[in-house]
């Protein structure tokens, strides 16, 4: 013990706290939010799918415009330090826990609508915060693993945990550790500890303050990055929901009585988050965006090809488990794409801009598609629709391979 | 020139694989599956799972095979029926033009139902079946056992010669990245062969299914290969064996053969171990783009 420095511990406790972070805030997004809230709305409010599709799009503009404001704000006021970062993390995992413990005294449409207009914000405030800490606690070279770690921990939680797929049951299960959480981090932001004072510095050092990608002619990447995310989040987010519409689907899969079936969809989201970590370290984001377009591309036609012949329902875990490790791959771009297009100064306007603009609005924005399309579209139309997308996304990507401007990071070639 | 055969000669067995082409068929990996009345099934009849029912008055105009499953016949086919294994009912309507060839499973068969053929098991089913059983266990290294390990040298050895700039790649690759090749190995691994059932699935992409296989299993070996060269030099150094690669993929495939058998025996573990050679194996030959090039490593 005497052999690890202060600093070798308060950098294992800072890394650990923000993938802690990463994969809370995480599994309350998949769960509560965007499972649990439009269950809420028409099941215990009552309220028409279509009227639950507009207050999602409303929530996603409100979240992000809430980010990019508190981006911009950070950057005005020099709140780019770890502490200023870490206390509007606290106080958004704070503000959601307190939320989340009020969801179920709304009893109305109104009530709803506020509901989700605070939560916007303070998920807003939290974005651009919790993504900057990645230059405080994460060094560039380890990123990869970082998120690879965040996206298995989440995935694994959620796909295991048990119960129906309601608002209550999700609020039952996620406030005990969001409360915990939330009073860790309100003491770490407030107090000082000597931890903190070890880690503060950080940013300065070009390991962790320079994003791999953040040299000045690698503009490109931000772009590519938030169109090819925005695409994926959108083809993810659309199907995935009309799929989980789906009673067989949904039954024999992820909500499936038996513990190994679920366990088996745990297990292919870890194994894909561990893929992607290597992958993104060693070979970069644009090797893993085409695995994760043909791996859509391909568990989508299986859905297709499934709906057509077999009449849908499946039994078959194939096309559950590759759908787990197409979403752990782009959840690891996800998580450490932002920090790595950035430096220290400007990570919360870019982590902003695109978590919100790519993984957000585009979440959300399908999230309504489909829920509107599920009183319109029948189920074979839908994944028709998504399978095409999934398939232009696979051909874009080839062609950006191929025909796209070259890296400036350099590529060795051991021949 | 190479890709012009080469997308010929799919196009020239894609050809094959129409309505009106030599392959054509239903195979069945589960489910239920009914033949009525009047209806004809162009082809062959392949059951791996699940249940097949060919009512009277429905046809097969190519061969049954029963590998699995649960099939019941009480229609015309007009080839021959095999059965390997699952279950073969014959109703008393069943007709059968050609031969009834049982190598295994349960074949029920009706008074009333008419075979063209005398019962036979012939001697080609029963070499299946055998290939199929589980190997007896054998005190310490057989005679066959050495004899397959002297094969694999000599195989490895002559792969290591012929292809010897793609294993060289193959070998820097593993050797300064082995994550790498572990990671694309899994999901190549994992979407392979999902994408080669899927295309199983189809009937028509049958034959292309095969073509990839067989190539994912030629560039594992090329991978293996090359693992065990490298375990070689790791072990004994790179000047090992008069430093020549042939010899160095022979011994060095023998120990990894015999060492994955060894662990492999372990619960779990060699499991896990056999799963990451396989991927290693397949991974470094897919990125090494099969042995063309060096590994492009993203560098800042």
């Amino acid at each position: 013990m005497a052999l690890i420095s202060r600093r070798t511990m308060a950098g294992w406790f800072g890394a650990t706290m923000l993938v802690g972070l990463l994969a809370g805030g995480y599994i309350y997004n998949l769960t509560l939010v965007q499972l649990g809230l439009p269950d809420f709305a028409t099941r215990v409010l009552g309220l028409d799918r279509p009227d639950v599709a507009w207050m999602m799009a409303g929530l996603a503009i409100v979240t992000a415009a809430s980010a990019i404001g508190t981006a911009i704000l950070m950057l005005r006021r020099r709140w780019t330090t770890l502490r200023p970062k870490l206390r509007l993390a606290a106080l958004s995992a704070a503000g959601q826990a307190l939320l989340t413990a009020m969801l179920g005294t709304i009893g109305d449409a109104a009530g709803l609508w506020i509901w989700m207009l605070v939560a916007g914000v303070l998920l807003g405030l939290g974005i651009p915060a919790a993504f900057g800490l990645v230059v405080d606690l994460i060094p560039v070279r380890w990123r990869g693993y970082a998120a690879a770690a965040a996206t298995a921990v989440a995935y694994a939680l959620a796909s295991t945990l048990g119960g129906e797929w309601r608002a209550e049951s999700f609020v039952v299960l996620l406030l005990p550790p969001m409360a915990i959480g939330a009073v860790i981090l309100l003491t770490l932001a407030f107090w000082r500890l000597p931890f903190a004072e070890a880690l503060d510095q950080n940013q300065r050092d070009p390991r962790f303050g320079v994003g791999r990608y953040a040299g000045t002619g690698d503009r490109w990447h931000l772009v590519a990055a938030l169109v090819a995310l925005f695409a994926i989040f959108f083809i993810d987010s659309f199907g995935f929901l009309r799929i989980v519409e789906t009673p067989a689907y949904l039954n024999a899969a992820w909500q499936s009585g038996e513990a190994g079936d679920r366990v088996l969809i745990a297990g292919a989201h870890v194994l894909g988050a561990l893929v992607a970590g290597v992958l993104y370290t060693h070979l970069g984001y644009r090797s893993l965006l085409g695995w994760i377009f043909a791996i859509f591309t391909l568990v989508h036609l299986m859905y297709l090809f499934d709906v057509r012949i077999m009449g849908g329902g499946s039994q078959v875990l194939t096309m559950p488990a590759l759908y787990a490790l197409g979403v752990s791959l782009y959840t690891v771009v996800n998580f450490a794409i932002w920090a790595d297009l950035s430096t220290a100064r400007n990570v919360p306007l870019l982590s902003a801009i695109g978590v919100a603009a790519s993984a957000w609005t585009a979440t959300f924005l399908s999230t309504a598609l489909a829920i509107s399309w599920n009183q319109t579209q029948p189920l074979e139309t839908h994944i028709e629709w998504v399978a095409a997308l999934a398939i232009v996304g696979l051909l874009a990507v080839g062609a950006w391979q191929i025909y796209g401007p070259q890296a400036q990071t350099k590529r060795l070639a051991h021949r | 020139m190479t890709r012009v055969l080469l997308a010929m000669v799919v196009a020239m067995i894609l050809a094959g694989c129409g309505e009106r082409g030599s392959i054509g068929g239903l195979l069945v990996l589960e489910g239920r599956y009914t033949i009525d009345d009047g209806t004809t099934l162009a082809g062959d009849l392949f059951v791996l799972d699940g249940q097949v029912n060919l009512r009277p008055g429905g046809r097969i105009t190519g061969s049954a095979f029963v590998l699995g499953g649960d099939v019941v016949i009480g229609g015309a086919v007009d080839g021959d029926i095999a059965v390997v294994g699952g279950r073969l009912r014959l109703t008393d309507e069943a007709t059968i033009a050609g031969g009834l060839r049982r190598g295994g499973g349960q074949v029920d068969q009706a008074v009333g139902a008419t075979v063209g053929m005398v019962l036979v098991s012939p001697v080609a089913v029963d070499a299946l079946i055998g290939l199929t059983r589980p190997a007896p266990e054998a005190d310490g290294l057989s005679a066959w056992l050495v004899v397959q390990l002297a094969i694999l040298a000599l195989l490895a050895a002559v792969a290591a010669r012929v292809a010897r700039r793609g294993v060289d790649r193959m070998v820097e690759a593993v050797r300064t990245q082995p994550l790498v090749p572990l990671a694309v190995g899994t999901l190549g691994l994992i979407v392979g062969l999902s994408l080669l059932v899927f295309m199983v699935f189809t009937v028509v992409l049958i034959p292309v299914a095969l073509l990839l296989a067989l190539a994912g299993v030629l560039g594992s070996a090329l991978g293996l290969v090359s693992l065990g060269i490298l375990a070689v030099r790791r072990t004994l150094g790179p000047e090992a064996l008069g430093g020549r690669p042939s010899a160095q993929a022979a011994a060095g495939s023998v120990v990894l053969a015999v060492g994955v058998v060894l662990v492999s025996r372990i619960p779990v573990v060699g499991e896990a171990t056999v799963a990451i050679v396989a991927a290693t194996a397949l991974g470094v030959w897919l990125s090494t783009r099969f042995g063309t090039r060096g590994m492009a490593v993203e560098q800042r």
